[in-house]
């Protein structure tokens, strides 16, 4: 990648693009998944620097970065994160050194308080946590089916009309996005994820 | 429509930054100001909607004449897929599938018009916090997150233009922190009109086929009444709406079940396994939102929303039948 094209993301992550570049820049994000891949890991540095990804508890910040960077082996459960994660991982040249580098600046940081928020550190009971790891499958109609929609997609059409915040949009949105690419599909069919083992909110 | 991304040069220059207790409600009048205008405003734009490895660019174009909204998605660079919505119908139009399913409204949503916009009730289950402003667009921006108490639900970070009020950011946030999906406009335009004709759906769609909810059909076969229930739910999630409707594309009635805490929804689907479809079985995903299904009674029961999977299937697995009695009663 080249430091232009480093520069434009950066640009692009800092709000600092005109809107033909923007547009530009989003489009390439699309087709470059080594792009993708960099943006992530100044998303996570800079949610980082800005206090979003804030913990002060260094073991459930260390199954945060790790979860966000697709590090299964620092997730909490004992569960592996999607393949398309992991495969986003490896080409990511390190989402490891993002999260070292998150950590440093936290620690660097911690004195500082990003937000203001009334909530006290909370340990909550987790919902299924006594139940097993599911394997998730991609609906039918998302993967290729010509037709009618099937049950999946109906339900969610019908459930768009309840749904609010990022729901209410975002549901719609998803409906549009449509199907996998057909060479990403075998990733998305045996997806697993497991509940966190505890889980405790920020301070 | 919202999304991601930090500004990097800016944070590594000042840090984090604190803001006082006297400004700590503020997210809450941002909650209910961003809800109205993205209904209530014209606008057209462009946005990228990320979630994991996928990037996609979209348009939206968002009418409001006498009082009636219409709204126009389509996606640039995806599979040739538009959404047309208004108040009486949702029209989405499959160009690679070659088909078009029109699933009616009913009439002003329910829930929208039932849920609060904010009510202190959703103190005792998120907790909401102001983030540093910014520019986005050359817009001034105010930012706030919206986060869960327990693991039942998940988190928001909106980006609000102060002026209008629109989200031109957003993220949903998982139990881990982690942005499981992001909308980001990159060009909006927010105009005191806005031409019928860019409403008008940019896919032929000749010579397709159309699944269309049948009016009269509908209204034999629906009702007000579930005999259906979630015993366990979330703490804070009640029922907001429920009934037996006929979706398009459907052989029989479903029944739907709808609770909510008040910001997120959970849609409930009991129909009966013996028809042809594939069924379907355990979890589900399209995006962000999951979906668990199980077999109870020689019935599928689905559950989908936009909360973790471990919410869903909680909820699809407590699901009862309800005695003749108490349905007649309802």
């Amino acid at each position: 990648m080249s430091n232009i094209v480093k520069q434009q993301l950066s640009a692009f992550l800092d709000d600092e693009l005109e809107t033909i570049e923007l547009e530009l820049v989003a489009r390439r994000l699309a087709s470059d998944p080594n792009l993708r891949a960099t943006a992530l890991s100044y998303s996570l540095i800079g949610d980082v620097l800005r206090g979003e990804l804030s913990c002060s508890d260094p073991v459930a910040f260390g199954r945060q970065v790790a979860a966000r960077t697709g590090d299964a082996e620092g997730s909490p459960s004992t569960g592996s994160l999607t393949p398309s994660w992991r495969r986003w991982g490896r080409s990511l040249a390190g989402a490891g050194m993002a999260a070292a580098v998150a950590v440093v600046a936290v620690l660097a940081l911690q004195d500082g308080e990003p937000i203001t928020e009334s909530a006290p550190t909370l340990t909550v009971p987790l919902a299924g946590q006594d139940q097993a790891a599911p394997a998730y499958t991609v609906p039918a109609a998302y993967s290729r089916r010509a037709g009618a929609p099937d049950r999946l997609s109906r339900y969610y059409l019908n459930h768009s009309e309840y749904a609010l915040l990022l729901g209410g949009q975002g549901s719609l949105v998803r409906m549009v996005s449509g199907p996998l690419p057909e060479d990403e599909l075998d990733d998305e069919v045996q997806l697993e994820e497991s509940a966190p083992a505890d889980l405790t909110t920020e301070p | 429509m919202r999304a991601i991304f930090p500004t990097l040069t800016t944070c590594m220059m000042l840090g984090p930054l604190c803001i006082g207790d006297a400004l700590a409600s503020d997210p809450r009048a941002m909650l209910e100001r961003m809800e109205l205008a993205i209904e209530t405003l014209n606008y057209e734009g462009t946005f990228v909607h990320i979630m994991e490895e996928r990037v996609e660019t979209m348009h939206v174009v968002h009418r409001v004449a006498d009082g009636k909204i219409k709204e126009r998605l389509v996606s640039l660079d995806g599979p040739g897929r538009e959404i047309i919505r208004d108040a009486d119908e949702v029209k989405c139009i499959f160009a690679e599938e070659q088909s078009v399913v029109v699933e009616r409204r009913k009439g002003d949503s329910p829930l929208r018009a039932a849920v609060p916009r904010y009510s202190e009730t959703l103190d005792e289950f998120y907790t909401f916090a102001r983030l540093r402003p910014v520019t986005r667009l050359g817009r001034d921006v105010e930012a706030f997150a919206i986060r869960p108490r327990d693991s039942y639900r998940y988190g928001y970070r909106l980006w609000m233009d102060q002026v209008s009020g629109m989200p031109l950011k957003a993220q949903l946030v998982d139990e881990y922190g982690k942005v499981v999906e992001q909308f980001m406009f990159v060009s909006i335009d927010l105009p005191d009109d806005i031409p019928a004709a860019r409403l008008e759906p940019t896919i032929p769609a000749d010579g397709f086929t159309w699944y269309v909810n049948d009016e009269r059909e509908r209204d034999e076969q629906s009702s007000d009444k579930s005999a259906w229930t979630a015993e366990r739910l979330p703490p804070g999630f009640d029922l907001r709406a429920s009934g037996l409707q006929m979706m398009a594309g459907a052989d029989l009635p479903t029944d739907h079940l709808v609770y909510s805490d008040g910001i997120a929804s959970v849609s409930v689907f009991v129909e009966h396994a013996g028809v042809k479809e594939e069924k379907l079985d355990g979890p589900s995903r399209i995006g962000a939102a999951n979906a668990y299904t199980t077999l109870l009674d020689g019935h599928q029961v689905t559950v989908v929303g936009e909360v973790p999977a471990s919410t869903v299937k909680m909820i699809a697995t407590s699901v009862r039948a309800l005695p003749p009695a108490s349905v007649a009663a309802k």
